[in-house]
């Protein structure tokens, strides 16, 4: 059975932002596709994705470039070798529902 | 005791301003390249304030095979000693320093000039309370020699413990002080040392971390002389959820000085370690010789260690050098211990011993034997998880 | 005074571009979007690598200088040129060339009109003929090596994958600005099993501006293929600007196998700061020779991230850090996948108040097996004016390894000197000698003409060591 926490009115989400759920750190990204959510935290320095740049499927890290695909957090770009969680959501009502594990 | 040294004008200065200091500063945070790799910010240190106070620290010694020496509160008649030993060397204190001189009455331990012993000189500085901040001042006058076996206990309700040791070497004297942090898993240990040697003064160094959750070490030592000589030694155990953060400093301000840092260490999965070490070689410190290593030794996958090793050298007329290796036991050396009749698990313990056994080499047994026996402890219990680590009573 | 041709744009331009006048922009100093676009422009790009330039724009203006490493507070960004000339217009006058750089031509031999060249004087040197041979030969074997605005326009597919991947425009401040106005470089894809037998160098292209301040070099070594490709030259470069930063990026795949050899001897007032980085596959072997003679900041790193098992990263690296000189350097390995083994030497010479530093680190990641390292750097001072630092960092993670790393500063040993003297050198000879040993090892892993032209700079450089 699926679990799912409401994370934010979808209103009050910009283009990105940061949220906690299940002790995680959860970038969300509004894309034309719809919502996409990765672990915010980038797999190869500390710093917070949803601090970054968002082009084309796929959000660039802030701190040194890493990229990751908006879908799956598959890791596409050095430095970082190793992928983030992708984390599946959907908007119900007016929020934004993230499922967790 | 304590009140004659407030009556000292100075001195009550440095505690006051160390008071103001430490009320103004923050907390080292991880911008700063020292702690990095050591992020404090998760220990709760705030709960540690106003938890010390001077009854926190007990020192007592056997100093009956030293002839002329003595130990005791800072008072009157040792204050310029203390004062001379005290003097800002190295870095500017952190919040850390600044803490420990204000909350810590300050100890020294006085070796006249000429005077030696005839066996090691036997110091333990008992720990109680929630914080404690000993300070020791280890004082040697010119052409004094000594062996000290420094031993720090940590009572059962000690939550920190941050140790600072000065040690300043007369001209000629020659000191060899053997330290160890003693405490259950679950104590944050923040220790500075700072020595200052004098030309032609020998100093020798061994400390032996092997308790607590989280370490931070930092053996500041400057060679002030020609003919200077200093050895900043170090074992070190992490145990799985302990984190050791040890920094060296040889600073060579003096042509003609000699020094030498090995730090070795043995890690289980789930331990970290960091080791930064840094030789400093002043413009005009021709003549210096100066080497720093590091080795660590890996006792299971999931271990981290960090190893960081510097030079900053501005003469030419100088060897320095540095080395570190990280790795694990040899395969082939375990099978030989097996085949002899060794079980797994001893042969690992005789080679881990084996590993540091240079280092144990240079100390008293008063000081040895114990720590072997919390070696032997720790390994045992990394194989075998449940047996008991505690120290020997 | 620098003569200024009329510059007209060869095609039509995307709207807002025809409304600004060409010409301000060659004269005009400091970096701005209109620069990046006309820079865009002028090669004809399409439109993803203009918003790639864009992007980078923007982050070149948020990132921050580097916190440590050379001192690079002499850099006035607002008044750099950023814009590359056309090949075609001429920089200076022989005049205006400093003497010690035509002593130097005179000492390595270079022919008259290598020397223009080299000087910025000559148009282009003319190799045509040799030129035209080897592009035959590449091209039989399916070997690309061309400029990357060409690899922009006819083989964007491969571009796209790669480009930008290795070194991304985010990953620190230089790369950025590289990643904006990059102009010129190498492009070079070397097919599955293809050997390419000569090493490749961008002066043999004609038509291609071989000290660009912006380079961008891709290449691309498919599975089980070798190149061996060189940058630069030993011979002094006269640079017209003095910002030059770099960007490389090679992916060897599979079995593939990638040498590249840099010896750098910009003019001693450049800034020189390079982001040059691998990625190796499994089984493949990614060697960087990495030569820094001149320039009076250089920051570079070149780094091998291992990614596959079985996969092998070297770094050689001399650097040499004469008056008024730092030359920040070192080497960056991270072992991701098991059965890697990585090896980097390092050997500086600081002399005349030179300040040498190697920086390095080895990152080994979790949950690895039979992974070896060894790093050794040595460092001669040369007198006591001069400086030199180490600064290695190890962070391992993986138990299975055996990682050693060793350093050594000292000065030319006085019982070496003794020896060579008693045997009838002078103080000279002998420490040239003793210097040239020192370096020996690295010296041989250069193609011969480098090899020889990098002794004789050594030689040259000595002079006036002893007193």
């Amino acid at each position: 059975m699926a679990n799912w926490l409401r994370l934010a009115a979808v209103a009050d989400i910009g283009d990105a932002g940061s949220f906690e759920a299940a002790g995680a750190k959860i970038a969300v990204f509004r894309t034309p596709e719809g919502f996409r959510a990765l672990d915010d935290v980038c797999s190869h320095e500390y710093s917070l994705l949803s601090e970054g740049e968002v082009w084309d499927d796929r959000v660039y890290c802030p701190k040194h470039g890493s990229a990751f695909d908006l879908a799956t957090g598959a890791v596409c770009g050095l430095p970082a070798t190793e992928p983030v969680r992708a984390w599946k959501v959907k908007v119900e009502g007016e929020a934004l529902w993230v499922e967790l594990p | 005791m304590i009140a004659s040294t407030e009556k000292i004008d100075w001195y009550r200065e440095a505690k006051d301003s160390a008071r103001s200091r430490f009320a103004s500063s923050p907390w080292p945070s991880a911008t700063d390249e020292e702690w990095r790799r050591s992020d404090v910010s998760k220990l709760g240190l705030d709960a540690f304030i106003g938890a010390s106070g001077t009854a926190s620290v007990a020192f007592s010694a056997d100093l009956s095979a030293a002839a002329g020496a003595r130990l005791g509160p800072a008072s009157l008649a040792s204050l310029p000693a203390l004062r001379e030993a005290m003097a800002g060397i190295g870095d500017g204190g952190d919040r850390f320093a600044a803490w420990n001189l204000a909350e810590g009455e300050a100890w020294i331990l006085e070796l006249p000039a000429g005077s030696s012993s005839s066996a090691p000189i036997l110091v333990e500085c008992r720990l109680s309370g929630r914080a404690s901040h000993p300070r020791l001042s280890v004082v040697a006058g010119e052409g004094a020699a000594a062996e000290i076996v420094y031993r720090v206990v940590a009572g059962d309700d000690i939550g920190l413990a941050n140790v600072s040791l000065d040690l300043f070497l007369g001209a000629d004297s020659s000191l060899r002080v053997f330290e160890s942090h003693e405490s259950g898993d679950d104590v944050l240990w923040f220790v500075d040392t700072k020595a200052r040697v004098a030309r032609d003064a020998r100093l020798l160094h061994l400390v032996a971390e092997t308790s607590g959750r989280f370490v931070k070490s930092r053996v500041d030592c400057a060679l002030e002389g020609p003919g200077a000589d200093a050895v900043l030694d170090g074992i070190f155990h992490a145990s799985a959820g302990r984190h050791l953060d040890l920094r060296t400093v040889q600073r060579h301000l003096s042509p003609r000085a000699t020094s030498r840092s090995l730090y070795k260490g043995a890690l289980d999965s789930g331990g970290s370690s960091v080791c930064q070490g840094l030789i400093e070689v002043a413009k005009d410190a021709s003549g210096t010789d100066a080497f720093l290593a590091n080795r660590n030794l890996l006792l299971g996958n999931g271990a981290r260690a960090d190893s960081i090793p510097t030079l900053r050298i501005g003469n030419n007329d100088v060897r320095c050098s540095h080395g570190s290796t990280t790795g694990r036991l040899s395969e082939a050396e375990i099978f030989y211990l097996e085949s002899r009749g060794f079980d797994r698990a001893s042969a690992r313990e005789l080679l881990v011993l084996g590993f540091f056994n240079e280092l144990f080499d240079a100390a008293p047994r008063v000081f040895s034997d114990p720590l072997i026996d919390r070696l032997s402890r720790l390994l045992v219990g990394s194989s075998n998880s449940g047996a008991s680590r505690e120290w020997a009573a | 005074m620098k003569a200024e041709t009329a510059y007209a744009p060869p095609v039509e331009y995307a709207q807002g571009w025809h409304d600004i006048d060409t010409s301000v922009f060659r004269t005009r100093r400091g970096l701005d979007e209109d620069i990046v676009r006309a820079i865009s422009a002028q090669k004809n790009e399409p439109d993803w690598m203009l918003q790639f330039r864009l992007r980078s724009l923007s982050a070149f203006r948020k990132k921050a200088m580097p916190n440590w490493g050379a001192d690079l507070s002499g850099i006035d960004f607002e008044n750099l040129f950023y814009y590359a000339r056309p090949q075609d217009e001429s920089v200076k006058d022989w005049e205006d060339v400093p003497d010690s750089i035509k002593r130097t031509f005179d000492r390595l031999g270079i022919p008259e009109a290598e020397r223009k060249f080299l000087a910025g004087v000559g148009a282009q040197y003319d190799s045509e003929v040799v030129y035209h041979s080897l592009k035959e030969n590449l091209s039989k074997q399916g070997v690309i090596f061309t400029d990357p605005e060409t690899a922009v326009r006819e083989h964007p597919d491969l571009v796209r994958k790669y480009f930008g991947t290795v070194i991304p425009y985010l990953d620190n401040k230089f790369a950025a600005l590289n990643s904006a106005v990059w102009s010129g470089g190498s492009f070079v894809y070397v097919p599955k099993g293809v050997r390419v037998d000569i090493p490749l160098q961008a002066y043999f292209r004609i038509n291609s501006k071989s000290f660009g301040q912006f380079e961008r070099t891709l290449i691309i070594a498919d599975e089980g293929s070798f190149v061996h490709y060189i940058e630069g030259c030993t011979a002094p470069v006269y640079a017209t600007e003095s910002l030059h930063s770099a960007v490389v990026e090679i992916i060897a795949l599979a079995g593939a196998r990638v040498r590249y050899t840099t010896i750098q001897n910009w003019s001693n007032d450049v800034y020189n700061l390079v982001t040059k980085r691998a990625v190796a596959y499994r089984d493949a072997v990614v060697e960087w020779v990495d030569g820094n003679i001149g320039a009076k900041r250089t920051m570079k790193y070149p780094s091998v991230w291992l990614m596959g098992e079985g996969a092998h990263g070297e770094v050689l690296s001399i650097a040499f850090a004469g008056e008024g000189q730092e030359q920040d350097t070192g080497a960056k390995i991270v072992h991701g996948a098991s059965h890697t083994s990585s090896v980097v030497t390092s050997k500086s010479i600081s002399k005349g108040g030179g300040i040498a530093s190697y920086r390095g680190l080895v990152k080994v990641k979790e949950g690895l097996t039979d992974v070896r390292s060894r790093v050794v750097c040595d460092a001669l001072i040369l007198d006591e004016r001069s400086t030199s630092n180490t600064y290695p960092t190890m962070e391992i993670e993986s138990d299975d390894v055996t990682i050693e790393h060793e350093a050594r500063v000292s000065r030319i040993g006085e019982d070496q000197l003794f020896y060579l003297m008693a045997r009838g050198f002078t103080e000279a000879e002998a420490s040239l000698t003793i210097v040239a040993g020192f370096l020996d090892p690295l010296v041989k892993a250069l193609p011969m003409e480098y090899a020889v032209e990098l002794n004789r700079l050594i030689e040259l450089e000595m002079e006036g060591t002893v007193g």
